[in-house]
């Protein structure tokens, strides 16, 4: 398992869309006028510019920047959901994401059928996941919960199945935005432990953190992003934290 | 499709049958609702329609139900195509997902409840005295052309009506309009000779074919004619291969028109 991401020269437009219509009228003449293209403003908006970087096994990744700076937008360039606009991005390995908590929950469905939807999504066969199923359930930790429709969950409970579906089968890559948001002390340590072995596993871990404790905690490299430029990568993440808190700083 | 992987396909059936599960859940006839549906409509239509048409209500019943069976199928996974990706969203944003699964999976709800109710369809016929032919032998090939042009069409309805939110209630009522222009209601020999722009649309309404490759081998007891099953081989044919092609063109820009 040789786990790799190569950022080159990567750039990421986004197609803003907004609301420009303002009645019926209007909305109606668009329609004619327009040929059917709806009433919206679709503008490019830049959200990552000319990203570089290279990630090798061993490595975990801490992302930093303002809401809005393009931090979840550089987690789905590397998961595969975003295409870059330009440049070229070369991951290896089996991507295993947490981009929110729930995501690839059917609502609808109990916590234990939830575990075979998201476990396909991540690129499980069935016969892995029926395999670890008892282990996923064991490390969630929510009880009888677990055949109880999603949709009853508290944000807590949500937070440690996806937490237990995303890790438990060696991932390779993964990748979670917002570290451990909404669990409690007891899954906050069992997650931590967790991730103290997946560390040891060679694998590639990143994550988005805003609790700068964790981003010194867990982390070997740093990416802080700033009005949508990698301002800083690297080591050197005592340096970059102060530089973030610095350039936020309210006064 | 070529390019769904074992897992995707694994995908594809676990969402199917969740779906289905989920669809009536909390009521206490649970799946089974999936059959009375069709059931109990074919039964209320052909009360009202029979009466119209002056024909028997059992013939009435084995004239218009292998057609409307056929018809839902089609515009199901038609009508089911135009939101299939738009609901999506969440999973879309948010996982590395094939995106070409959910218009995939919904034309597959479709065709599940279309098998059930059809072969549910022919036992009770059967047990009321429909005696079938050696014709409906014929049956396995249509359903896999059905299933191929309803895959195709919805293939494409899912990019277009993702790009133009629009579509997906101007198609619902296209479908309307379309199901009185096809033989449904009506056998296709009570409208032909009449006006001579019906006879054209019966001869180019895709529709048409399709209704007849269910309603040849049950109604008619007729085995499918070569100039039916060339035509109809074709048209699924090119269908399935432009809907891939659509689909395949705009897969990764979908994303971004959510």
């Amino acid at each position: 398992m040789n786990a790799s991401i190569k950022f080159k020269d990567v750039s990421f437009d986004y197609i803003k869309v907004t609301n420009v219509s303002s009645g019926i009228k209007e909305s109606l003449i668009g329609f004619v006028k327009n040929f059917g293209q709806d009433s919206y403003k679709h503008e490019q908006f830049h959200v990552l510019q000319n990203a570089n970087f290279e990630l090798n096994h061993g490595d975990r990744l801490c992302i930093i920047g303002r809401n809005g700076a393009g931090k979840s937008t550089m987690l789905r360039l590397i998961t595969g959901i975003y295409r870059p606009t330009q440049g070229q991005i070369l991951t290896e390995g089996r991507i295993s994401s947490l981009i929110e908590i729930g995501a690839g929950m059917d609502p609808e469905l109990t916590g234990r059928e939830n575990i075979y939807i998201s476990g396909l999504i991540s690129g499980y066969s069935k016969k892995q996941l029926l395999a670890k199923e008892n282990e996923i359930i064991e490390f969630a930790d929510i009880g009888d919960f677990i055949d109880v429709p999603v949709k009853y969950y508290s944000t807590g409970m949500g937070a440690r199945l996806s937490f237990s579906i995303a890790t438990t089968i060696d991932p390779e890559i993964l990748i979670v935005d917002e570290l451990f948001a909404g669990g409690d002390i007891n899954f906050i340590n069992k997650a931590t432990k967790r991730i103290e072995d997946i560390k040891s596993d060679a694998s590639i871990f990143i994550a988005v953190s805003h609790d700068m404790k964790y981003a010194r905690e867990f982390f070997n490299k740093v990416i802080y992003i700033n009005n949508n430029r990698i301002e800083y990568f690297g080591e050197d993440i005592e340096a970059t934290i102060e530089k973030y808190i610095e350039d936020n700083s309210v006064n | 499709m070529h390019n769904l992987t074992k897992q995707n396909i694994e995908l594809i059936s676990t969402l199917t049958a969740n779906h289905l599960k989920i669809k009536y859940k909390r009521t206490s006839l649970g799946f089974l609702w999936s059959l009375l549906n069709p059931l109990l409509s074919v039964g209320v239509i052909s009360l009202v329609f029979s009466v119209i048409m002056g024909m028997p209500y059992g013939e009435f019943v084995v004239m218009f139900f292998p057609a409307f069976m056929a018809w839902t199928m089609f515009s199901g996974s038609v009508l089911g195509a135009t939101t299939s990706i738009i609901n999506n969203e969440a999973l879309i944003k948010k996982t590395p997902i094939n995106i070409m699964i959910f218009p995939i999976v919904n034309v597959a709800i479709n065709f599940v409840e279309f098998i059930l109710t059809f072969f549910a369809f022919l036992l009770i016929a059967i047990l009321i005295g429909y005696e079938p032919g050696i014709n409906l032998l014929y049956l396995p090939v249509s359903i896999i052309l059905l299933l191929a042009i309803s895959m195709g069409v919805a293939l494409i309805v899912s990019v277009i009506s993702t790009y133009f939110r629009d579509m997906a209630y101007l198609i619902s009522v296209l479908l309307q309009l379309w199901f009185y222009l096809s033989p449904v209601l009506y056998p296709k020999d009570f409208i032909l000779g009449r006006m001579p722009i019906v006879d054209l649309l019966m001869t180019l309404n895709p529709m048409v074919y399709f209704i007849a490759l269910f309603r040849d081998p049950i109604t008619y007891d007729k085995g499918l004619t070569f100039e039916l099953l060339g035509l109809s081989v074709a048209m699924s044919v090119v269908m399935l291969i432009v809907g891939n092609a659509v689909f395949n063109k705009y897969r990764h820009k979908l994303v971004y028109r959510l």
